[in-house]
């Protein structure tokens, strides 16, 4: 026994050696192109406080060698069997550190019988424009027919590791169905990054705000309104939320390639004050539909896509099409002004939602296809951008894909997007950063890092509304999960007048004043 | 040790363990080991404690490498069980060498359950064999007996070492569950020789079990079976799990004049081995007891199973006649075979439906009925539920493979493929299916039991849509006439009465007047429901309309299954009304 714990160490002493002991080989042939790595790392712009940046080389080879030159100095790394290289975090910060400004060089050796060839080198360029530290998004299978397991992750840029944020299923007792829960839509302020909220659904649903500290279950749905809150925006700086009152359906083909038919039949904005509980009409029509929202950066509009098609049965999903839209927002008196259609994107027969901006207050990014507002499985999805100063928009075509490319945003300094794109399988969706930089150009996009680069392709999940966010969130699931369990659901009162014969374009604590399409609302009967 | 291989107690013992050692795989095929160590607070590092704790355990990975060598059961069960053997009984002899823990025979019992538990549950979703899991108590057995032999001479390992260990492998919240037994035995041994040894060791129980409870709703772990009726054979499990300390203590306080304190000796070596194996097979009696319920119906349904997959058709329709008490997936599997050998009209309700007969946790059949049927995106749907629900299950995988290939989606097969090539058992049939990558269409047509509902089903879709629209189902395209039949046959598989009667109501003129018996009594079974309009539109025999009035009658007077299908025979009016369809939650 003893000789054998022996030989054990001794192997796992010798492997060790062996991996630390990688040497360029003297002699190569030089190959007239680049090395298939996954994921694609190569020729990318990153920023210097992102995680190692580990892939697998899969192109021909035994053995290979990595040769990586930054600043003055070089490293050189070997694969492992299966090709893949990884790097330690200490490694990793210095070579970021050192490159800062510059790239990465690296050269990949592949012993391929008894010769070695080498590779066209490729780079990573490390600017000194940091990324966000947390990415929050949602793991969701790509087709379901129940809730599944499903749970809202926060993932550390800066170390690649991920943590659940609420996920039922490690709270649960048993797999009993009861205790599933569907959620959302997890968002947080941009000036106060500690306050969020996400939505939780099923029998005790509701809006599980956090705000000053205070974590809390919200029933938003009050009043005359006919649907809960759904997709949400906090105000940049105050304590204000514009979420829609939507009903959201599915519908599934038996054997399409669309997969899922995801519309709304009905969408109206509402405002949500934090600190009265109150929710209140921001924008009610009954002949329009309204969705997807965000905040410009001063907070001083409201952006947000429309449709006017409704939904007769399922497959008219396919022709529900979307306009871009905002409105001026007083904080004053919490109203709003005219609307002005920004991305009018009928007219060329597709559909435009999920407007973001960016903190420059120039720049619009948006997702247009040919139909619909969700777009997880409408392969037309890509992904656009507005120079709000000219209203010229454009395709960002390095980012885009013949697959769903969607769910994007802006980090808090502006200078890094992040979207998910379904181009790998078209099924599961993956995160991916891009370079923005001043000149409003996208650069090649990068697939997030995990520790182990083959994670994602592994994964039998699809990465779902993905946001960035500047602070972790500090709570765990059993802190919301014991909120949905002990506590009592809080209802918000509703602050605009319930007489719903007064509800129209200027309902609630806003006054609208023509509308574009909107304008003339036939006042609701009882 | 030749003593101990005499011993006749002993020797019986070994023969509940085969029982224990299979009842174990069936009762945590239920998965309350997977939830038993859900919650961790001692580990800080976030990964870990997400990714390797929180998720499975060590025991986990152990379990996933060495399932993927089942080509080859036998040898892997004979490798794995001499392992698990090696633990036990080591843990046996450690503690039978120490006087005064007699009663601490039984936690290594406790532990080696948990082990097994979590390895056969891999084990049997990697393979559903129920061949491997007699195989794997029969060698249990054999090497019990040889490590016994061999490690008599072990002494002088710290239990708390083992302790450790054994936690660390397989989760913390099980290691406040091992403290609070230890807590507890020595604490019922100590108090007989001094009772303030006997209060120290009851507070390391209490902080045991203030240990389990710190982890928010662990408590409700343990009292599961108490609201979840399902597990009762968990709860009965457990309960004899705490008595079983009770006996032994009456055990020994009988002998312990002449065989205690004077250990060191062959005598004593029995003595704790029996003690051991009393422990296992009192778990083995319940734990048995409780979950033969399930594999009755669950050999049939690993039968069938095995059949579809090497597409011997008739062999299923023979082997689900032969099965005595059918479960839902048995009969979903069935109708794969009936539909394959044209008989899905004929025989699909001619088959016993007691409600009784149905247990079922999850619908394992429904990909591979979605799958035959024509319907690969639901196949993929419900493939992709249980997934999530029941882990890796390569057969799983493997319709969702054939049903990204049908719908053309080569880079998501490969996704799934990838993933089983992992396992040397599928590693052939991926590249086979990897040469149809190219068309799907000659895929449907190669492989022929799929040929007849796919070559259709390309043409056609049925969207299904959450109400509010007044008809969920849209026939996008004309129904083709070959896939009609599994249609309508799913939706009464289903008891979709909505659902039927909008597809009858698009497709019904295509049966020229003659339709079969199932589909009349469904119309039937609507007009008892107050919806007259099929029954107005199609014609429906008049015996058939009579004998839909003579069977409700019968119902209202309190006939119950038996005599129904004793007077009527099985048809689809016995099955709407008696087989129970599992329910799930749809509240996506």
């Amino acid at each position: 026994m003893r000789n054998l714990l022996y030989s054990i160490f001794a192997c796992t002493v010798a492997a060790l050696l062996s991996a630390c002991t990688a040497v360029v080989p003297k002699e190569s042939t030089s190959i007239d192109s680049l090395p298939q790595i996954y994921p694609d790392y190569t020729n990318v712009t990153i920023p210097v406080n992102i995680a190692p940046l580990n892939f697998k080389i899969e192109s021909n080879g035994d053995k290979f060698v990595v040769k990586a030159t930054y600043g003055d100095k070089e490293r050189v790394f070997g694969a492992d069997s299966e090709g893949i290289v990884k790097i330690s975090s200490k490694t990793w910060k210095e070579m970021t550190n050192l490159a800062n400004g510059e790239s990465i060089r690296y050269d990949i050796y592949a012993k391929q019988g008894e010769k070695w060839v080498k590779y066209n080198t490729f780079r990573q360029t490390v600017v000194s424009d940091s990324i966000d530290n947390f990415l929050t998004y949602r793991l969701i299978e790509p087709l379901y027919k129940n809730v599944g397991h499903m749970g809202i992750y926060q993932y550390n840029t800066e170390t690649s590791q991920e943590k659940a944020i609420f996920d039922y299923r490690k709270n649960q007792i048993s797999r009993d169905y009861d205790h599933t829960y569907c959620m959302n839509c997890h968002t947080s302020q941009r000036s106060n990054p500690a306050n969020r909220m996400f939505y939780v659904r099923g029998k005790k649903g509701g809006m599980m705000l956090t705000y000053n500290g205070e974590t809390k279950l919200v029933n938003t749905k009050c009043g005359d309104m006919k649907y809960s809150t759904a997709y949400a925006s906090w105000h940049p700086t105050l304590p204000l939320i514009a979420c829609t009152s939507e009903n959201v359906r599915q519908s599934f083909p038996s054997n399409d390639n669309k997969k899922i038919y995801q519309f709304d039949r009905y969408g109206d904005i509402m405002l949500y004050d934090v600190e009265k509980n109150e929710v209140t009409a921001l924008y009610k029509t009954p002949n329009r539909t309204e969705g997807l929202l965000t905040w410009s950066p001063d907070g001083e509009y409201l952006y947000y896509c429309y449709t006017d098609s409704a939904i007769t049965e399922p497959s008219t999903a396919t022709k529900q099409r979307y306009n871009i839209a905002r409105v001026k927002f007083n904080a004053k008196d919490k109203s709003i002004g005219e609307s002005e259609l920004l991305v009018n994107a009928t007219s060329v027969d597709s559909s435009a939602a999920s407007p973001k901006v960016n903190i420059d207050g120039k720049h619009m990014m948006f997702r247009m296809g040919k139909y619909g507002m969700y777009m997880q499985t409408n392969k037309t999805a890509d992904i656009y951008m507005m120079n709000l100063d000219t209203r010229k928009y454009y395709a960002l075509d390095s980012l885009n894909s013949t697959q769903a490319d969607h769910f994007h945003d802006f980090s808090s300094t502006g200078r890094w997007i992040v979207f998910e794109s379904k181009k790998e399988d078209g099924n599961y969706a993956k995160v991916y950063f891009s370079y923005f930089d001043k000149d409003g150009v996208a650069h090649k996009p990068f697939a997030i890092p995990h520790e182990n680069p083959l994670w994602d392709k592994e994964l039998m999940k699809s990465y779902n509304c993905t946001e960035f966010c500047t602070a972790a969130n500090d709570k765990a699931p059993k802190d919301y999960h014991k909120i949905i369990e002990d506590e009592p659901l809080k209802q918000a009162s509703y602050g605009s007048p319930i007489d719903t014969s007064s509800i129209n374009g200027t309902s609630g604590a806003s006054q609208v004043n023509g509308v574009a399409g909107a304008s003339v609302v036939s006042p609701k009967k009882k | 040790m030749l003593e101990t291989l005499k011993n006749k107690q002993t020797i019986i013992a070994s023969v509940l363990w085969l029982a224990f050692a299979i009842a174990f795989l069936g009762v945590y095929e239920q998965d309350i080991i997977y939830n038993l160590h859900l919650g961790s607070f001692f580990c800080n590092a976030e990964y870990y404690h997400d990714k390797v704790i929180i998720e499975d355990g060590h025991l986990t990975y152990l379990a996933r490498y060495l399932s993927q060598f089942f080509i080859y059961p036998l040898p892997s069960t004979i490798a794995l069980s001499v392992v698990l053997c090696g633990i036990s009984i080591w843990l046996s002899r450690i503690i039978e060498y120490k006087p005064g823990n007699v009663m601490m025979a039984f936690l290594p019992a406790f532990l080696c359950a948990l082990l097994i538990g979590i390895v056969g549950k891999h084990m049997h979703n990697a393979i559903r064999d129920v061949l491997t899991l007699p195989c794997m108590g029969l060698f249990l057995i054999v090497g019990n007996m040889w490590v016994a032999k061999k490690m008599q001479d072990r002494k002088d390992i710290m239990f708390l070492y083992i302790d450790v260990a054994l936690v660390t492998f397989i989760g913390f919240i099980i290691g406040g569950v091992v403290g609070f037994f230890a807590g507890l035995g020595m604490a019922c041994t100590a108090a007989t020789r001094n009772l303030k040894q006997g209060a120290v060791c009851l507070a390391v129980a209490v902080a045991c079990t203030l240990y389990m409870t710190w982890w928010y709703s662990d408590t409700r772990y343990w009292l599961t079976p108490l609201t979840n009726f399902d597990y009762k054979a968990v709860a009965v499990t457990e309960l004899f799990v705490f008595l079983s300390p009770s006996i032994l203590i009456l055990d020994k306080k009988m002998k312990s004049s002449d065989k205690l304190p004077n250990a060191r000796n062959v005598n004593d070596k029995i003595y704790g081995f029996k003690f051991f194996n009393i422990a296992l097979a009192v778990i083995a009696a319940c734990a048995t007891y409780f979950s033969s319920e399930r594999h009755s119906a669950f050999r049939g349904e690993c039968k069938l199973t095995r059949l579809m997959v090497n597409n011997d058709f008739k062999g299923m329709v023979k082997a689900a006649k032969e099965i005595e008490e059918p479960n839902w997936a048995c009969y979903g599997l069935r109708l794969i075979g009936l539909d394959q050998t044209g008989k899905l009209e004929e025989d699909m309700f001619k088959y016993t439906c007691r409600k009784s007969d149905f247990p079922i946790t999850y619908e394992f059949h429904y990909p591979w009925l979605n799958l035959y049927a024509g319907q690969p995106l639901y196949s993929l749907s419900y493939a992709m539920d249980y997934h999530l629900f029941k882990e890796e299950n390569y057969l799983n995988m493997m319709a969702m493979a054939y049903d990204y290939i049908l719908v053309g989606e080569k880079e998501a097969a490969e996704k799934i493929l990838s993933k089983m090539d992992d396992n040397i058992v599928y590693r052939k049939w991926c590249e086979k299916i990897r040469k149809h990558y190219g068309s799907h269409i000659e895929f449907a047509q190669t492989h022929k039991q799929f040929g007849k509902a796919m070559m259709g089903a390309f043409r056609e879709n049925i969207v299904i849509g959450q109400i509010p629209f007044e008809a969920t189902f849209k026939l996008s395209n004309k129904m083709n006439g070959v896939n009609i039949s599994r249609r309508v046959y799913l939706t009464l598989f289903e008891k979709d009465m909505e659902g039927f009667k909008i597809l009858m109501n698009a497709v019904g003129d295509k049966y020229n007047g003659a339709l079969p018996e199932p589909i009349q009594e469904a119309i039937c079974i609507l007009a008892i429901n107050g919806d007259n309009d099929l029954l107005e539109k199609l014609p429906v025999s008049p015996i058939i309309g009579t004998r839909a009035n003579n069977i409700l009658g019968d119902m209202r007077k309190g006939m119950d299954y038996d005599q129904i299908a004793m007077k009527y025979g099985d048809s689809y009016f016995t099955y709407f009304f008696f087989a129970v369809k599992p329910e799930r939650n749809n509240n996506q």
